[in-house]
């Protein structure tokens, strides 16, 4: 129900820049991901946007409507915001009804009407007729359905959620991306979801914003931050990406360019324009292949195994440089640990931008183990 | 389906903070501790110094260099010094007992050792001199008679030490209670697998951790004993060993608000004394902070095995003689016709009891008046604690904060000092209104109001702490303002804790002498009061009799709060197991 837009959004705490500079825009009634490892920022932009937490630069809009710059705050009280958070933060002392319908309360919106929207959103979060309940009688998964019911009840035109699974269970988890994906459909409100877990953003999220020391390092669907990151910590951070040096040997013809990798040549995704000479590639599990015998391929020797149930994560040693390991992931058969194999490339992204500008002048990105 | 609605286009205002609900709250909060806690003190210090430093500092040592008062500084730190180890001794060996051995019936125990904080301690004095006293029932125990004395041998130093020492081992106790709580069962686990038995295991590591938490207890303690008036007015007046805090009070009494420069000088002097026991006991725990992780689980305990039966009934013994052994001797004096006389079942009587309550116009007077103050008291400071410890804990406060540290100082500075700095402000015309408060009962109340704010605050703040920000950050995102927030989540929340904090406040204020004695008057007597002057005109079956009613309000108080304290968090009751 509301157009989100940051605007160059900083806050500096204890002399850090906890969130750096910050644009983006959250189109009204999506659902937007705020990805990234603990103590990125992620947790901060939330609180900045909910009101808790002051700006030091730039400037937060809600549609055409200023809430935040630098001096003048609106109040969170008066910023018609829901939030759902990871302690689900429940008042003990009232039941489930009383929750649900405490923003109602205070809003002075009469009894019949609180008891219609407290019905009405329980229904939507599946707690039919559990408004007598009290909330220490509740599963966590229950209690976070409670939360979502008051978040609906409310009718908030942006809906914050911090973490909202943190504390569940794997299991649980899945139900309960299946309720928020309900509560998305049913409030249409725009929805900003901070998680350090990417398979929730990608279950959840229109768009995801990978956040990581304060600045945002991509922001796109879930579908192209997979293949094509931006950067190397994006490229890490999402999907197992292991990063190994390439030699871009031809200028890309549609958005593909002819590489030589340990000596073996093969054929990776890039942009348009990317030039021949040194360059850094992503690399997923999934898209090397243990070769046929008699195939040619990138020499390199299994290291270790690790069985997962329907696949098996191989770890190799490349010939050409013993010192890195890759990891792939293969359902066919594999060879002893030690044994020589030879391995194809058949999918990989050549990464647009280089590390030159993070942590301090870092070299060229070594392949990482899948960990 | 259209949920997403808002449900008044107004409601979405546009409000940037001016001077808000919060701001005000904080303003009223700190006039309130400023008025109580700081500008008495202050006046106290410039009362002192109002010729300027070096004039105040030759002023303090002409005071002090007077026979009397140096002789009572003397026989405080000498008193306070032996009362201390009494008490390290006796409260650092039941924290251990009771932290590391299988003992059983521990609550029981605890209550018994930590009955002290309830007991004030001028009925804990006369407790101890009606059972020690030529009268007491001890003497009847078949092999005991040739024991009794002609007079009472706790008249003086050693009665002093003594009672006080047992009145403060709760604060080593506790201190050292907690530390052991905090010690990882790994690391005496460790020392065991290393080799060492249970004994070894104590003496190489248990105590070397336990040093900072028994030194922080006994400055607790020491702090305690210099500021302490109910034991050295009952024990050392008559028995004439003058130590500062009685000193104060006679001559203030004995000359009138005439020596007010004089006593404001002692009492600076006692006031440093404390302040240098406080912050020797803060630097202590702070540096312990640091020393041990606080992880893992607490000990279990070990088995006495063979020892468990000398054990226990060396410790039940002891807890019979210190503990219960004196209050029931107490009783028995309340309970026999004049004093002198022997508690038979021909002598029984409860004419005594009776009469206090319904015949002796100051002690029916004083039960009013201290139930009237200790209320009043508990009220005023507990809606005073509320909103200060959501400023402080919640809302992060700084301000807050400093009053949080302002109210502090009545309550950890002797109780003496602050009735002096009291009537410092109190006894000229008030600005504006033009009355003098002296002489009036409002004094009491002004005085109880500073005095046991943080004993009230303490608890708060620790329930404050424990709950979830959260919870209050939903109400905010509900709508809701600072008053609403206050009035439907954080009150419900506080409740147990107020309540708790409300209890302390009262069993405090209820039976209070120390900042009484110099504060009361004809028509505003308290208990506390009343037990002391019976006693000194030599009615100390009244004076019992008083006493059995108090300790029979008290001990019911603690009980009702004890059974409020399975809602309680945690640490918000001492005495809790």
């Amino acid at each position: 129900m509301a157009h989100v837009s940051l605007r160059n959004l900083t806050r500096i705490a204890a002399g850090r820049r906890i969130v750096d500079d910050v644009s983006l825009d959250i189109a009204d009634g999506s659902c937007q991901a705020l990805l990234g490892p603990s103590g990125c920022g992620k947790t901060t932009l939330l609180r900045l946007l909910a009101g808790f937490d002051t700006l030091n630069g730039g400037e937060i809009r809600f549609d055409d409507d200023v809430v935040a710059r630098p001096g003048r705050q609106l109040e969170p009280e008066d910023r018609r915001v829901g939030m759902v958070f990871q302690s689900y933060a429940l008042w003990p002392h009232l039941d489930v009804a009383g929750n649900v319908d405490y923003a109602l309360r205070v809003r002075k919106v009469a009894r019949d009407e609180r008891r219609r929207r407290v019905e009405e959103a329980l229904e939507i979060v599946g707690l039919p007729g559990f408004a007598e309940r009290k909330v220490q009688s509740l599963s966590g998964g229950q209690r976070q359905r409670v939360a979502l019911a008051r978040c609906l009840a409310m009718r908030p035109r942006l809906v914050l959620l911090d973490e909202p699974l943190a504390n569940l269970d794997a299991h649980l988890r899945e139900t309960m991306i299946d309720a928020f994906r309900a509560f998305h459909a049913a409030s249409g409100a725009t929805m900003i979801y901070v998680t350090h877990d990417q398979a929730e953003a990608m279950a959840l999220a229109d768009r995801i914003a990978v956040m990581d020391q304060g600045r945002l390092r991509q922001v796109d669907t879930p579908v192209r931050l997979y293949d094509a990151p931006a950067d190397t910590m994006v490229a890490r951070f999402i999907g197992q990406g292991q990063l190994v040096p390439v030699e871009v040997i031809a200028p890309p013809v549609s958005g593909r360019a002819r590489v030589r990798l340990y000596g073996y040549e093969t054929v990776l995704r890039c942009e348009a324009g990317k030039r021949p000479g040194t360059a850094t590639a992503c690399l997923r599990p999934d898209a090397i292949t243990i070769a046929g015998p008699g195939e040619a391929g990138i020499a390199a020797h299994i290291r270790d195994v690790r069985f997962e149930g329907a696949s098996r994560l191989v770890r190799i040693a490349p010939e050409a440089a013993p010192q890195t390991q890759l990891v792939l992931r293969t359902r066919g058969p594999v060879p002893a640990v030690g044994a020589l194999v030879h391995v194809t490339v058949d999918d990989g992204w050549i990464l647009p931008r280089e590390a030159q500008a993070e942590a301090g002048a870092a070299p060229v990105p070594q392949a990482q183990a899948a960990e | 389906m259209p949920v997403a609605q808002a449900d008044h286009p107004g409601a979405f205002r546009r409000r940037f903070p001016g001077i808000g609900a919060e701001t005000l709250i904080l303003a009223a909060l700190g006039l309130y501790v400023v008025v109580l806690c700081i500008w008495p003190l202050a006046r106290l210090l410039a009362t002192v110094f109002a010729d300027g430093a070096g004039e105040g500092i030759v002023f303090l040592t002409e005071v002090w260099s007077g026979r009397a008062a140096r002789r009572a500084t003397w026989n405080t730190l000498e008193a306070s010094f032996l009362a201390t180890i009494v008490s390290v001794l006796l409260g650092a060996a039941m924290a251990l007992i009771v932290a590391l051995t299988d003992l059983r019936y521990k609550a029981l125990l605890v209550f018994l050792l930590l009955l002290p904080l309830l007991i004030p301690p001028q009925i804990s004095a006369l407790a101890w001199l009606a059972m020690i006293g030529p009268q007491s029932p001890l003497w009847l125990i078949p092999g005991l008679e040739a024991l009794r004395p002609a007079r009472n041998p706790l008249m003086g130093r050693d009665g002093i030490v003594l009672v006080m020492g047992l009145e403060h081992a709760p604060m080593v106790f506790l201190a050292v209670r907690a530390a052991l709580r905090s010690l990882p069962a790994d690391l005496i686990d460790a020392a065991r697998a290393a080799g060492s038995r249970p004994m070894g295991a104590l003496m190489r590591v248990i105590l070397p951790l336990m040093v900072p938490a028994i030194t922080a207890g006994a400055a607790l303690a020491f702090v305690s004993a210099i500021g302490n008036f109910g034991v050295p007015a009952l024990l050392g007046i008559p028995g004439r060993y003058p130590m500062l805090s009685t000193l104060i009070y006679q001559r203030l009494s004995g000359f009138g608000p005439g020596a007010l420069p004089e006593v404001a000088a002692l009492a600076l002097i006692l006031a440093g004394m404390a302040v240098i026991g406080i912050a020797a006991q803060t630097l202590i725990l702070r540096r312990h902070a640091a020393a041990v992780d606080r992880v893992g689980a607490m000990h279990g305990g070990f088995a006495l095995g063979r020892w468990f039966w000398p054990v226990t009934l060396a410790v039940w013994a002891l807890m019979l003689l210190i503990a219960v052994m004196p209050l029931v001797s107490l009783a028995a004096s309340a309970l026999v016709p004049s004093v002198g006389m022997r508690l038979t079942w021909q002598t029984l009587t409860f004419d005594n009891l009776i009469y206090v309550v319904t015949g002796l116009g100051s002690a029916q007077r004083a039960f009013v008046n201290s139930l009237f103050l200790a209320g009043t008291a508990a009220a005023i400071t507990v809606c005073v604690c509320a909103p200060l410890a959501w400023l402080m804990v919640a809302r992060r406060s700084r301000v807050a904060q400093w009053l949080n540290v302002a109210a502090d100082a009545p309550y950890v500075l002797p109780g003496i000092v602050l009735s002096i700095a009291v009537i410092l402000v109190l006894l000229p015309p008030l600005p504006i209104l033009g009355i003098s408060l002296y002489n009036t009962i409002w004094i009491l109340l002004f005085a109880y109001l500073a005095r046991f704010l943080a004993l009230a605050l303490r608890p708060v703040v620790a329930a404050m702490a424990q709950i979830d920000r959260a919870g209050e950050e939903a109400a905010q995102m509900a709508g809701a303002r600072p008053f609403h927030r206050l009035r439907t989540i954080i009150l419900p929340l506080l409740a147990p804790a107020l309540g708790a904090g409300a209890i302390l406040v009262f069993l405090g204020a209820f039976s209070e002498l120390t900042v009484s004695a110099l504060l009361w008057s004809r028509g505003s007597e308290t208990v506390g009061v009343v037990i002391f002057s019976l006693y000194d005109e030599g009615n100390s079956t009244a004076a019992a009799a008083v006493s059995v009613w108090v300790l029979a309000i008290i001990l019911g108080l603690a009980l009702a709060v004890s059974a409020l304290g399975r809602r309680l968090p945690e640490g918000v009751l001492p005495w809790r197991m």
